[in-house]
């Protein structure tokens, strides 16, 4: 049982993220501001924070800055700023992830079940020379399995090819070609954009939200590439 | 104070004294340095005797007996009573002198009372034979015409210790006054600003031909006068005559002085001349008519006044040979390059203006200082022409950018109930309803609010690509890569609308100069397009060509509705093909494709032929 705090200044909003959340087993905290958000962080354990931004008293942001002082929990903001600054800023004063409004239940919950994962086990599991770990994805070349978040994906032995080539170098950049080469161990001849669609699937299979990866990135007019572990 | 200080009264009256003290001390000064240099400081009668007025009675007298009395005593019979009156007059009361005539022997012939004793041998006259010798008195008190000049000298001997104190004291007023007359000069009774007085307004050149006219009448006048008042030894009249003839000149010298003073304090001196004034209007009028003249006229005045110059120097010249012709040619030369070197750099600095406004840099000012007048003109109505763009931006930028916050700001807070929505939709998905009407409703409440969801998203972002709110980070970038990642994106889409894209074959090399996140959003945007809107069954063709530095990506599909709107309207806002508006999509992605291609400094083209749907993108080759 994780202890997870909503804060948000909406209530249909939280209620609606706690009947989700409360359906994965999880013991659900809710607040309407940011200072009681902070007051619920200093009384009880809580193993995960949803934080609004806008909201009355102490907005999101300053409400944050002050959990960061005092914990190391993670935080996902809820924001309906889209912006690219805001969430350069959020993501740099201490949030881990972030989720725009409006937003989809089932990403929601696969990003506070991966940010638990990441937050509760990473570290404790032993690494073996054949196990590359790139954030939640974990890619065995030995048993030929790649888990995210814990739980198995199956992926074609193309698109298996493909990750691993991109993890094994995370943050350099493959062209199609040079992955189409490499993979297929072939000269391409005009063929290159069968690997485009291999890598949508793969993103699709390893990706909550294929259309914003947050690991496996197109470069457009470049290629493609796996992100650097940054984040924590 | 200030009332007295400048009024008219106060003025007149300065005037009048200034003119007393100034001939008090011209008299003072004129008589000490008589008194130098005569004897009048010791001995005034005989100074008196000495001087040359003294004389010139005397010889007059001389001439008038000679030419009188002994003329008619000797040549003509005289009655007694004639007789004694010529005694009478010529007696010892009524004359300071007394004269004795007489002939080539030395015989006596004629002479008035003979009283040597108090008088002097003063004057001899010699005549026909005769001698006249006349004696004057040493006391003179008869009055004949020695009388006011004597009294003069007496006066002049008894008042001699106060003539260099009276000097002082009168040059000292004289001094005194002309200052404050200059000071007073050009103002009022009463008021502390400069006013020109009736004088001041007239050209300072008209005024000194008027002035010198005034003195050389009076001087021709006066010195008539003087002259026979003096012949005529009417010595009273003649010092009232010479001191207004000298209060005459003073005065007016005066009124010049504070005109002028006047003139310079109101800076008038020189541009209240006739001279100025003329010579100004002669050079508006010249500058004028040049200025409405052509510049092709002015230039071939300009032209023709150098050749005109040269042909004379050759003509002149020529003939006289020498280095001269040459140096003239040259400095003409050195003159006429000058000059178009001076032009070109006015066509020069009114051409990069130009570019400058026509790149679109509505700061850049062109500095036309130091232009000829059309150059000037020119680069003024450039400069208005860049002003005026410039505010126009300006205002439109400021628009667009208040537009682009409302909607900004409207849709976030759309945002926060939509999210309700769509959540509360899902959650009532997720019930066991087995009412099937039911369930239908649920299934519009899904669809709907995934629409508005993507049409609130669709409108910050149209609204902030118009807007100049995103920045294209421009690189170059492989134009097959991209093709192949966003078939690649698309291909399950295809399929699933029953779709076969043709892209041809157009090599490896083909670079295009855009931003790599904001390509993808426009073809995500064209792709999505063709998905929602072509016929399923067919082709959609995407061609890329070359023009010359361009970069050309055609797409073309077959749409499958009827297409009854023109290519201009399908890339408003809001506009789409279908005027039902019940197919999925916000009408906003041609808009935002177009806004985003333009950032990159591309262009987008559209073209509808029947069902044909053809969209291009022309992007700057990498």
């Amino acid at each position: 049982m994780y202890n997870i705090l909503i804060c948000d200044d909406d209530y249909d909003i939280v209620s609606a993220l706690k009947i989700y959340l409360s359906g994965d087993n999880y013991n659900i905290f809710t607040a309407y501001n940011g200072k009681k958000a902070i007051e619920i962080i200093k009384e009880h354990k809580i193993h995960l924070v949803l934080l609004d931004i806008m909201m009355p008293e102490v907005d999101g942001i300053t409400a944050m800055v002050e959990i960061r002082k005092i914990s190391n929990v993670p935080i996902i903001l809820l924001t309906a700023k889209s912006e690219d600054n805001d969430k350069i800023l959020g993501l740099n004063l201490g949030a881990d992830d972030y989720i725009t409004k409006p937003f989809n239940p089932v990403e929601v919950l696969a990003r506070v079940k991966s940010q638990l994962r990441r937050y509760m086990h990473l570290g404790s599991q032993t690494k073996s020379q054949a196990v590359i770990r790139i954030g939640d994805i974990e890619l065995d070349d030995d048993a030929k399995t790649v888990t995210v978040s814990g739980e198995e994906v199956s992926l074609t032995p193309i698109e298996f090819d493909i990750l691993r080539l991109l993890m094994k170098n995370p943050g350099k950049v493959y062209s199609t070609k040079h992955i189409y080469s490499e993979v297929w161990d072939d000269e391409p001849y005009g063929a290159e954009n069968t690997v485009a669609v291999h890598v949508r699937h793969i993103r699709e299979k390893i990706e909550i939200n294929p259309a914003e990866p947050r690991y496996f990135k197109v470069v457009w007019g470049q290629g493609y590439k796996m992100e650097r572990q940054n984040q924590q | 104070m200030k009332n007295i200080k400048y009024g008219l009264l106060m003025k007149i009256m300065a005037y009048i004294l200034i003119t007393i003290s100034a001939l008090a001390f011209a008299v003072s000064v004129s008589a000490s340095v008589y008194i130098k240099g005569s004897d009048i400081d010791r001995n005034p009668g005989m100074a008196f005797f000495e001087s040359e007025i003294c004389k010139k009675i005397t010889h007059d007298y001389a001439t008038e007996v000679y030419n009188g009395y002994f003329k008619e005593y000797m040549l003509t019979y005289m009655d007694w009573q004639k007789l004694e009156d010529y005694k009478q007059y010529y007696s010892k009361e009524n004359t300071n002198f007394f004269f004795a005539i007489t002939d080539k022997w030395g015989n006596h012939v004629l002479s008035s009372y003979t009283d040597t004793y108090g008088y002097r041998n003063t004057f001899v006259m010699e005549q026909d034979g005769y001698t006249v010798t006349v004696f004057v008195r040493t006391d003179i008190t008869a009055e004949d015409d020695y009388l006011f000049p004597y009294k003069l000298y007496t006066f002049a001997h008894e008042v001699r210790h106060l003539l260099i104190p009276i000097a002082s004291v009168s040059l000292v007023v004289t001094v005194l006054l002309f200052i404050y007359l200059m000071c007073s000069a050009a103002h009022k009774k009463g008021s502390d600003a400069l006013e020109p007085s009736f004088i001041d307004k007239i050209p300072l050149d008209l005024l000194l031909v008027v002035f010198a006219g005034l003195i050389i009448l009076a001087y021709l006048l006066f010195s008539e006068l003087v002259t026979a008042l003096y012949s005529m030894y009417m010595f009273e009249e003649l010092i009232m005559v010479l001191s207004f003839g000298f209060a005459f000149v003073f005065i007016l010298f005066m009124i010049l002085a504070a005109s002028i003073a006047a003139r310079i304090k109101l800076k008038t001196l020189f541009k209240n001349t006739l001279i100025y004034i003329v010579t100004r209007a002669v050079f508006r009028f010249i500058w004028k008519i040049l200025g409405k003249l052509p510049l092709l006229w002015k230039l071939l005045l300009f032209i023709g006044a150098v050749s005109l110059i040269e042909l004379v120097v050759i003509v002149v010249f020529t003939a006289k040979g020498g280095a001269a012709p040459a140096v003239i040619w040259f400095l003409l030369r050195m003159g006429v390059t000058a000059f178009l070197c001076f032009i070109t750099l006015n066509m020069i600095k009114i051409k990069e203006g130009g570019e400058e406004i026509s790149r679109g840099n509505f700061q850049y000012k062109i500095d036309n200082k130091h232009m000829l007048t059309d150059f000037k003109r020119h680069a003024d109505n450039l400069n208005n022409i860049s002003e005026g763009m410039s505010d126009a931006i300006k205002e439109k930028m400021k628009s667009e950018r208040f537009k682009s916050d409302l909607i900004t700001n409207v849709s976030h807070d759309i945002k926060t109930p939509l999210t309700s929505i769509i959540n509360y939709v899902d959650l009532l998905d997720r019930q066991n309803i087995d009412d099937s009407t039911s369930r239908e409703y649920i299934e519009v409440l899904k669809k709907q609010s995934a629409r508005l969801k993507k049409l609130t998203e669709d409108l910050i972002e149209a609204s902030k690509a118009t807007s100049g709110v995103i920045k294209a980070n421009m690189e170059k970038l492989n134009l097959k890569e991209i093709m192949n990642q966003v078939s690649g994106e698309y291909s399950a889409k295809f399929t699933e609308n029953n779709i076969e894209p043709v892209i041809n074959d157009f090599g490896e090399d083909i670079y295009i100069w855009a931003d790599g996140r904001l390509i993808w959003r426009v073809m995500d945007n064209m792709m999505g397009n063709i998905c929602k809107h072509s016929h399923p069954g067919t082709r959609a063709y995407i061609t890329v060509e070359q023009q010359d530095n361009r970069i050309k990506i055609c797409f073309k599909n077959v749409s499958k509705e009827k297409l009854n709107i023109t290519a201009e309207e399908l890339m408003e806002r809001f506009v789409r093909g279908d005027s039902s508006r019940t197919s999925e999509g916000s009408g906003l992605g041609l808009s935002i494709a177009k806004s985003l291609t333009e950032i990159m400094q591309g262009t987008m083209q559209l073209e509808i032929e029947g069902d044909l749907f053809k969209a291009c993108l022309i992007f700057n080759k990498g």
